[in-house]
């Protein structure tokens, strides 16, 4: 029903950003809505302020839950049981926050940023919920268009709008905290990938640091090949690293000898987005010399092992734990 | 030494008798566990002429190791003398070198298990005649040296051109001896070391510093490596 009413509320609307009808208190912790949420949205954790009702879409977020066509629902729940007969209107509001005319729950005087998602609405319970897919929301159908929305921090305001209990007039309306979701393509800075050398099963990489203390860094490597300047998020196949606050790292997961990887380098935001690939530099893996095997190719004595020195070791050995016996035991007689 | 020697005597003829010798309340003494630090520098590249691989790949790294002796005493009288056990772990690591020589980033260590047989003579009878608070150490005896070097894949195991295998394995024996000095805590705190005797039973605490030489590579062996190593040794000691 719910989502009837969004399309036909969103048909011939084009515009990305959404705004609804809402109260004024953060958190929507008011007299009249109490909770206003989004429910399940597959973001990172970080980004994702259920207190506040702000919720971030970096970069791969947004392209992941546009082209996997994902469900989004918002939830608001009213601190008081509506009046039979009473309706509630759903705006969206791209952009700035004076798209829509919050004043009216129907169409009236919006803006071309505003999009009525629902129009005279039953208000059957306190709990209102309304899905629709991220793609409807933000208004656009592949995660490629998340880069077309208008800017690099692009806000989506979703109000509610209902009767006010407060009023006598029974055409006053109450508008909710918007429950603002926030898309953010705007990547940082790349850095300069410095050095990577390889031993056997470990990589080392090493790169400038940013000077910025918001970033982090991501180390990429593959067996095939990266291009400088590739976009992270539309890598597959590529084994990459946690976050990173150093400038340098070895990298062993998934290494094995005699293989030319191929190794980049992005800095991450505070939102999770990833610069582009730095430069990429290759590093063939190859056998290492350990320390037992330098000692032998220079010419070490030292066979190592234990039967080669079986008769001297095993008897100091055994008096060693002999007398390790002997001081246990006298102890015991002594407690005795 | 002779500076030792004069605050012996000096302290000898100043202090009063150790009041917690005579404490008929003290708690018997058997037994002393020492907690011992000390750097791990082995001679292994002394069969070596110029630098040695421990120097090209540890860098002569000497990493701090630690042991625990536990002495059993079995005479007292002019000092004490006990039968002691060590055992101890050290480890340390390098960069493998890669096929040119250059420092890799895979890493290889070197980890050790010294276990030593001591026998140990503690002259504290100034400690217990005079209230002197230093106790002088000697211990000497016989050490085995379990050791284990780990490359990239875990314990280095590999051929060398003549198909002989090879495993980073193996114990080494040999000899040490030691001279050390207790300096005893209680005598700066007595109440408090009155409580710590009646509470845990222990009877008296060191702090001590010891200069030990160890003979580490078989007795001699010809296919042996030197693990030998001359140390100083701190630590903090136990008496109950």
């Amino acid at each position: 029903m719910l989502r009837e009413w969004l399309r036909v509320m969103a048909a011939g609307s084009t515009a990305a950003a959404l705004v609804c009808v809402a109260p004024a208190a953060w958190a929507c912790d008011t007299d009249q809505v109490q909770t206003c949420e989004v429910l399940d949205l597959d973001i990172e954790a970080s980004n994702a302020d259920d207190e506040d009702g702000a919720y971030t879409l970096n970069i791969a977020d947004c392209r992941d839950l546009v082209d996997r066509d994902d469900e989004i629902t918002f939830r608001w729940e009213l601190a008081n049981d509506p009046a039979s007969g009473d309706n509630y209107g759903v705006k969206l509001q791209r952009g700035g926050d004076s798209a829509c005319n919050l004043n009216a729950p129907d169409r009236d005087n919006e803006g071309t940023d505003c999009e009525v998602i629902v129009n005279n609405g039953d208000l059957n319970g306190s709990v209102i919920t309304v899905s629709t897919s991220v793609g409807e929301v933000l208004g656009i159908s592949s995660g490629d268009d998340c880069f077309e929305l208008g800017g690099t921090q692009v806000d989506f305001r979703m109000s509610l709008i209902v009767p006010d209990i407060t009023s006598t007039d029974s055409d006053d309306t109450f508008v909710s905290d918007d429950i603002v979701l926030t898309v953010d393509v705007q990547r940082p800075t790349t850095p300069t990938i410095e050095e990577v050398s390889a031993g056997g099963s470990t990589i080392e990489v090493k790169w400038d640091d940013l000077d910025d203390d918001d970033l982090t860094y991501r180390v990429y490597y593959s067996e095939t090949e990266l291009v400088a300047g590739a976009e992270p998020e539309l890598l597959s196949g590529v084994r990459s690293t946690n976050e990173l606050s150093s400038t340098s790292t070895q990298v062993d997961d998934g290494v094995t000898e005699g293989v030319n990887y191929y190794v980049a380098v992005v800095s991450v935001d505070s939102v999770g987005n990833e610069s582009v690939l730095s430069d990429v530099l290759t590093a063939i893996t190859a056998p290492t010399t350990d320390f037992f095997e330098a000692y032998r190719d220079a010419g070490g004595v030292e066979e190592g092992g234990y039967c080669a020195a079986a008769p001297r070791s095993a008897g100091l050995g055994s008096i060693l734990l002999i007398g390790a016996a002997l001081v246990a035991s006298r102890r015991r007689r002594g407690d005795a | 030494m002779r500076l030792v020697l004069l605050t012996l005597l000096a302290a000898a003829l100043v202090a009063p008798a150790s009041a917690l010798a005579d404490d008929p309340y003290a708690t018997p003494i058997t037994s002393l566990v020492e907690i011992r630090l000390s750097a791990f520098d082995p001679a292994i590249d002394d069969e070596f002429d110029g630098e040695g691989p421990y120097e090209a790949i540890f860098n002569n790294r000497a990493p701090y190791g630690l042991e625990i002796e536990y002495d059993r005493q079995i005479y007292r009288g002019i000092g004490s003398f006990a039968i002691g056990f060590h055992a101890g772990w050290t480890r340390v690591k390098g960069s493998a070198l890669a096929e040119d020589g250059s420092r890799s980033p895979d890493e290889t260590r070197l980890v050790t298990f010294p276990l030593r047989l001591s026998a140990v003579y503690r002259f504290d009878w100034f400690q217990e005649r005079f209230n002197v608070p230093l106790v002088l150490s000697l211990k000497a005896g016989l050490d085995s040296v379990l050791w284990s070097i780990k490359g990239e894949d875990g314990v280095s195991d590999w051929e060398d051109a003549d198909g002989t295998s090879f495993t980073g394995r193996g114990m080494t024996n040999g000899w040490h001896a030691a001279i050390g000095l207790h300096l005893n805590l209680d005598w700066f705190a007595p109440g408090m070391a009155r409580s710590f005797d009646v509470n845990a039973g222990v009877n008296n605490t060191y702090l001590f510093a010891e200069y030990m030489m160890t003979s580490i590579n078989d007795f001699g062996g010809a296919n042996s490596w030197d693990l030998s190593e001359n140390k100083a040794v701190f630590g903090i000691a136990f008496e109950f």
